[in-house]
């Protein structure tokens, strides 16, 4: 068993889904292209039309459902509240009323700037979101060592994310043990603020004395060689379409930051 | 030529007042077991550090003397490449899971992709160390899920799996199980066989009089007593430097106190045996 | 002459006792992801606590006290690129937790989180440029307008009633929010920063501000 795993790594990784099997790099500028697109645009139909694109791209990534979840909380928190709060703010320019919600009346200028903003807001966050979901970020190192960055960036990143994840179950094992040492953390807001210090102070001089030995144990595997890197997990490198996928949108993205800026001089 | 020499070697960490090390003079040869036994804080950990090469590179602080590796002084070692040449396992199974990687498997195989060893040996080297550590179980599971034996069995694969001509290997047994003790024991005797250079730190006195060929004894910083197993092991005077000897020596010592000596002081099982069946005849 | 210079140097190997290899010497590098982690979880705890803030920069100040400048900044940016994953608008704040790293430094180096009265003050400047930038990025970024954050609920009101300029609004809003946030903040880091034991803070490059009485173990030959 333990053969065929290790054999297994003999073959490039791969998931099965087309869009996710594409080289990290790619799916980056990719997306990276698209989200700016919407902050170019500054326009909440080309914003919400990416949007939607992107509530329906998931699906094909088979990322649908944690996409979606995400993604309609961004809607509330930037979409829906930023529209209220266009509504509220706004005390000079608005003119033309659009209806009427209990005697509050809406405007249309708020209305529109506030759909425009939070279109490229959610059109920003859309891609980003897109691209984390379908890309683990072990694969987006890989890419980034490929490219030349150091082995020690991906480090700093895979270590953060496993750290928390570590630090977190440490966190609420030391709340529990100082709750039984009869430390109040129910009553008024001061009480549990005062909590907070005997709860985070030992978790963190707990995690740097174990820092230590964490450089050591890392020097010991040759971390810190100045020698090539080899890889047991490798991607498949970008093909050429990918190549060239990449250098039209990126293309596209300036071409219409251009004719925006030269759009915008022009007035 | 001495693989590791230490002459006049004394060591101060930063900030203390107190030596570490002092005046320690040893020279370590090639291909050969040897154990270092003492007193908690004798500097035991300290001698690992420095011929690791942590001291003076990691540890900073005060370094006099001359301490060289392969002919070279450790002052004048590359940090990195040092690491190539001697391995490095300790005690503590939490802090030698390195946290990126997913699968025990890669986890075993970082020190490769570090040396830049091709692919298809990594893979055969990482699959023939988990055979021989008992993990081939664990191939595919979270290095940050497994047990603290498990992680102990995973880190010393890590660095043994890097091929090093030395191994220095502090207090690997502490997490496990007698059975497991024993396995990693006999690993480590085979891996002395195989011409390795290793340098043990343990307080399992009995399974130190089995495999070591020579010991030293660390006293507050001071090489105390040093030289071949036997010797030392059965002498009781190593049990004032703070350190136990073996229950079969004690037994040696506690016949010839009552005025029933055995030919010899056995440090082994094995050895006691065979000294009692000789008496018997 | 340079040459002769050069032998000196080399002749003083023996002691060695600050370390800066390059930009981030080795345990530095391996500090940053714990103060990345510790900002995540200063938020999380938080909110075991129903407490309503984020004390998301713990990780980042108590790193740059220590450690300097590139490791504190490392620290801000990445713990911003990680927040992003789940929250992208964050990204736009990055410049924000670079800041504080900064300003951290600058503080640490004149002995300010020594003092706990000091600490208690800085504070107040972490909250100023958290407002102060904060507010600035806030106005870039929601096309010189209100974010949808929770200082809408306090800058809105202050425009409103007292009509004050948007920005204005903003920024105060901002900055009072912050306020508490950064007390309970940099009172942890004074805490943490106390009780480091000094063989640890021996190896860090900021780590001889806060060990007691370091001049009684410089002395040179023995």
């Amino acid at each position: 068993m333990h053969v065929e795993f290790g054999n297994s790594f003999k073959k490039f990784y791969k998931t099965g889904n087309f869009w996710c099997d594409l080289y990290p790099t790619t799916k980056l500028i990719l997306c990276f292209t698209v989200a700016m697109s919407t902050i170019v645009m500054n326009n909440w139909i080309y914003g919400f039309s990416v949007c939607l694109f992107y509530f329906i791209f998931a699906f094909f990534t088979g990322h649908g459902k944690q996409f979606t979840k995400t993604f309609l909380i961004l809607f509330v928190i930037i979409g829906l509240f930023l529209v209220v709060i266009r509504q509220v703010g706004m005390r000079t320019g608005n003119v033309t009323p659009m209806f009427e919600i209990f005697g509050w009346i809406w405007y249309r200028e708020s209305f529109i700037t506030s759909l425009d903003v939070s279109s490229y807001m959610l059109g920003f966050a859309g891609g980003i979101l897109l691209f984390f979901d379908t890309t683990p970020m072990r694969d987006l190192m890989y890419a980034f060592e490929h490219m030349g960055v150091s082995h020690v960036t991906s480090f700093i990143m895979l270590s953060s994310m496993q750290n928390i994840i570590d630090l977190r179950k440490t966190s609420v094992a030391i709340l529990e043990s100082q709750k039984s040492r009869g430390i109040e953390t129910d009553g008024n807001i001061l009480v549990r603020s005062k909590a907070f210090f005997p709860t985070i102070s030992p978790l963190i001089l707990g995690a740097f004395s174990s820092t230590e030995e964490k450089s050591i144990a890392m020097d010991a595997r040759a971390f810190s060689v100045k020698r090539k890197h080899t890889f047991l997990r490798e991607l498949k490198p970008m093909s050429q379409i990918e190549k060239i996928l990449c250098l039209l949108f990126s293309l596209a993205l300036i071409s219409l930051t251009v004719w925006k800026i030269a759009a915008a001089l022009i007035k | 030529m001495a693989y590791i020499e230490l002459k006049d070697v004394s060591y101060r960490y930063p900030y203390t007042k107190e030596q570490a090390l002092k005046n320690v003079t040893y020279s370590f040869e090639r291909g050969k077991f040897y154990g270092i036994i003492g007193e908690n804080g004798g500097g035991k950990t300290t001698l690992c550090n420095l011929i690791r090469g942590l001291i003076p590179h990691f540890y900073l602080g005060r370094l006099k003397g001359e301490a060289l590796v392969d002919g070279v002084d450790v002052r004048d070692w590359d940090t990195g490449e040092i690491s190539a040449k001697i391995g490095y396992v300790f005690q503590n199974p939490f802090t030698q899971i390195s946290g990126i990687k997913e699968t025990v498997f890669e986890e075993v195989a970082i020190g490769l992709e570090n040396l830049g060893v091709p692919k298809d040996e990594m893979i055969e080297r990482v699959i023939n160390v988990c055979e021989m550590l008992n993990i081939e179980d664990l191939v595919k599971n979270n290095p940050n899920e497994l047990s603290r034996g498990q992680r102990q069995r995973v880190a010393f694969a890590s660095i043994i799996v890097m091929d090093t001509d030395t191994l220095v290997i502090d207090e690997p047994t502490s997490q496990l199980d007698p059975e497991g003790t024993e396995s990693v024991f006999e690993i480590i005797r085979s891996l002395k066989e195989s011409g390795k250079t290793i340098i043990l730190v343990e307080h399992k006195i009995d399974l130190i009089a089995e495999h070591c060929e020579e010991i030293l004894v660390m006293q507050g910083g001071k090489i105390a007593m040093s030289g071949p197993t036997k010797a030392i092991l059965s002498d009781f005077g190593t049990l004032d430097l703070g350190t136990m000897i073996p229950a079969t020596a004690v037994f040696g010592h506690a016949m010839k106190e009552a005025g029933k000596p055995l030919a010899d002081i056995p440090i082994t099982l094995d050895e006691a045996v065979e000294l009692v069946e000789r008496r018997g005849e | 002459m340079p040459f002769e210079y050069e032998r000196i140097k080399i002749k003083k190997r023996s002691t060695i006792m600050a370390n800066q290899k390059g930009k981030i010497d080795k345990l530095s590098l391996f500090l940053i992801p714990i103060g990345i982690a510790v900002n995540f979880i200063g938020g999380q705890i938080a909110i075991l606590l129903k407490l309503p803030l984020y004390l998301d920069a713990i990780g980042t100040i108590v790193v740059a006290a220590l450690c300097g400048y590139w490791p504190g900044i490392v620290v801000g940016l990445v713990s911003n690129i990680l927040n992003a994953i789940s929250s992208p608008t964050t990204l736009f704040y990055a410049p924000l937790n670079m800041a504080f790293a900064v300003v951290a430094v600058i503080l640490s180096k004149r002995k300010w989180f020594k003092n706990f009265f000091k600490t208690v003050l800085s504070a107040l400047f972490f909250a100023l440029i958290g407002g102060g930038i904060g507010a600035c990025i806030t106005w870039l970024v929601y096309g010189f307008d209100f974010g949808s954050g929770v200082s809408a609920m306090f800058s809105i009101p202050l425009h409103q009633t007292l009509g004050l300029p948007k920005f204005v609004a903003q920024f105060i809003a901002e900055t009072s929010i912050d306020v508490l946030d950064k007390v309970i903040t940099v009172i942890a880091v004074f805490g943490v920063l106390k009780a480091i034991p000094m063989r640890f803070l021996a190896k860090l490059p900021l780590g001889r501000i806060y060990i007691k009485d370091a001049e009684m173990y410089e002395d040179d030959e023995d």
